[in-house]
């Protein structure tokens, strides 16, 4: 039987994790990775951008700050490279402010801190089914 | 990046020396006043990101400073001090636009994370604005490329619905480019310096959806964690896209029809309604009409929506766009991928032209993509398409297969033309006796 095309991305493209705290990007990555995605995580901006165009991406998770550069501002490039990449965005910082300036970079979906991988997961799954 | 300029302005001489001590070993510019007139001097020809004021000076008092400032530069973020606290003060300080509000004596470890704080926030607001208007650029540079009478038709509907501000309901097959027509329109319309937010309704969790457009309060279900404003106030005075309308459930869509006609919004939780000023243009690649029959679009949502209705061809009826949109998807990937490719072999066209493009202008754009990934550098060649040689092949769903009788007699009279109506070469050619020739003709009704 043929590999559905759900697990050849999920071998063959990869899952970025952003977020300028190593800890909470190390813990979101190990989540993606035990539910068997490739996954790579970073604090910086750039590297992160280095990644999206040199590999294919299958969608990112970019917190709204991260070293070198904002979490929107990612999203952007990223968008640029591929418009129909799926973002989701999470903050630690609840001002609604923040949240209108994310999801007009046109991200999936915003998740406030502390990740809840319940719903990060389910909109995930659709994400990628879609 | 420059230093962080902050500017601090205190009547007391012990306050701007502490201050000007702390704020400098924390790697801040310092600008010390030691009142509003001279504050406001300071500022001409300058940018300053933060300010700390005192409340009580002598010549102008620290709110009407404040106010002052923000007349100047409304991004300014400004911190207010007093060592005699009312909440009165507190209050105005904040209508009035201040960051925060800090009594005296001053601690020193909550003033340097409040600037933390504050100065990333102005980084962040600084980054939106140059994002917003690179967002503008790049509607401006993805227009409806193609030359079609078709697609002129749609420029023309666009322009023209742009300018009111009715919904618009945009129908068309997958690929054929729905979101850059909602764009379009976005660009084109007085909401043009709004944001534009496209929300796939189909890819976002059925449970989740309420709340993502609508916002939700804190504790409204297990996972709400802080207030969120959602997708429509983010969109305040601009326009929002919706695509795949008809996935959104029937409750839903009673809640979205209340929205459009109200012009509010309660988030998921809430007993308060906010006020919303957006445009909403909806997309469907389903046959309206059949979904309104399947119950899968309310009516009374769809007539609401449905206000004006652009609907979008499938490339396959425009194909004279595609060298056009070819050289647009060129263009993009030379500049994306450092390369020079400078256009196509005629085999290559000539292969595009052919090709039926179920995946319209998307399938279009992932093959040049794929022929860039595969490592076409200066000319895209038939074999740098390897998917359009299977693809070719297939006709588009509606177009039903010829019968091997209708293929038999195309062939025959393609041999006579190119044998120049000698039956027995072409009988040679084609591997068959002059006998079988000669019953084929009669039977095609060729003789």
């Amino acid at each position: 039987m043929g590999r559905s095309r759900q697990s050849e991305d999920r071998e063959e493209r990869w899952v970025l994790v952003a977020d300028r705290d190593p800890e909470a990007a190390l813990l979101l990555a190990g989540y993606f990775s035990r539910r068997g995605f490739r996954t790579y995580h970073t604090t910086q901006g750039e590297e992160a951008v280095l990644l999206a165009n040199s590999r294919r991406l299958l969608l990112a998770v970019i917190d709204i700050a991260l070293l070198d550069m904002s979490g929107p501002a990612l999203a952007q490039r990223l968008k640029e490279i591929d418009p129909e990449l799926p973002v989701l965005m999470t903050s630690g910082d609840y001002a609604p402010e923040l949240e209108a300036t994310a999801r007009r970079v046109g991200i999936l979906y915003y998740a406030h801190k502390p990740t809840d991988y319940r719903l990060i997961g389910g909109v995930v799954d659709k994400a990628l089914k879609n | 990046m420059d230093r962080p300029k902050i500017l601090v302005v205190d009547d007391e001489k012990s306050i701007r020396d502490l201050l000007s001590a702390a704020l400098s070993q924390w790697s801040y510019q310092v600008f010390l006043a030691t009142s509003g007139p001279e504050a406001l001097g300071m500022l001409k020809g300058q940018l300053l990101d933060a300010a700390l004021i005192d409340v009580r000076m002598p010549d102008m008092d620290g709110i009407d400073l404040l106010r002052e400032l923000k007349r100047y530069d409304s991004s300014m973020e400004i911190v207010i001090m007093t060592g005699y606290p009312t909440v009165t003060t507190a209050v105005e300080a904040l209508k009035e636009g201040a960051y925060d509000y800090l009594t005296k004596p001053l601690i020193m470890d909550e003033l340097k994370h409040l600037l933390a704080r504050l100065i990333e926030r102005r980084f962040l607001r600084k980054e939106v604005n140059t994002l917003r208007s690179r967002l503008g650029e790049q509607l401006a540079v993805n227009e409806l490329v193609g030359v079609s009478p078709l697609l002129q038709a749609i420029k023309d509907m666009v322009a023209k619905v742009a300018v009111s501000d009715s919904p618009v309901m945009v129908e068309g097959e997958s690929g054929t480019g729905k979101e850059l027509v909602a764009a379009a329109v976005h660009r084109l319309s007085p909401r043009s310096k709004g944001p534009f937010i496209p929300v796939n309704c189909s890819a976002i969790p059925t449970e989740l959806l309420e709340s993502e457009l609508f916002g939700h309060v804190r504790g409204a279900f297990t996972g709400a964690v802080a207030d969120s404003i959602g997708l429509f106030r983010s969109a305040n005075g601009g326009t929002i896209f919706l695509d795949e309308v008809a996935e959104l459930p029937p409750a839903l869509q009673v809640k979205l029809l209340r929205v459009l006609q109200e012009k509010e919004v309660r988030p998921v939780g809430a007993t308060k309604t906010h006020n919303v000023d957006v445009r909403v243009i909806a997309a469907t690649n389903r046959h309206l009409e059949e979904a309104m029959k399947d119950g899968s679009l309310r009516q009374d949502l769809f007539y609401r929506l449905n206000v004006v209705r652009v609907q979008l061809p499938p490339l396959r009826e425009r194909k004279e766009d595609i060298p056009a949109l070819v050289a647009h998807f060129l263009r993009q990937f030379n500049q994306r991928f450092r390369r020079e490719v400078t256009g196509l072999d005629p085999e290559a066209l000539a292969a595009l032209m052919a090709y039926d493009f179920p995946g319209n202008v998307r399938e279009l754009e992932n093959l040049i993509e794929r022929a860039y990934a595969l490592g076409a550098r200066d000319h895209l060649r038939l074999t740098d398409l390897p998917s359009l040689g299977a693809g070719a092949r297939e006709t588009a769903p509606s177009r039903p297969l010829p019968t091997l009788a209708e293929v038999e007699k195309e062939l025959i009279l393609r041999a006579l033309q190119v044998h120049k109506n000698d039956k027995e070469r072409a009988a040679k050619a084609l591997g068959l006796s002059r006998r079988t020739i000669y019953r084929r003709l009669k039977e095609y009704g060729l003789l």
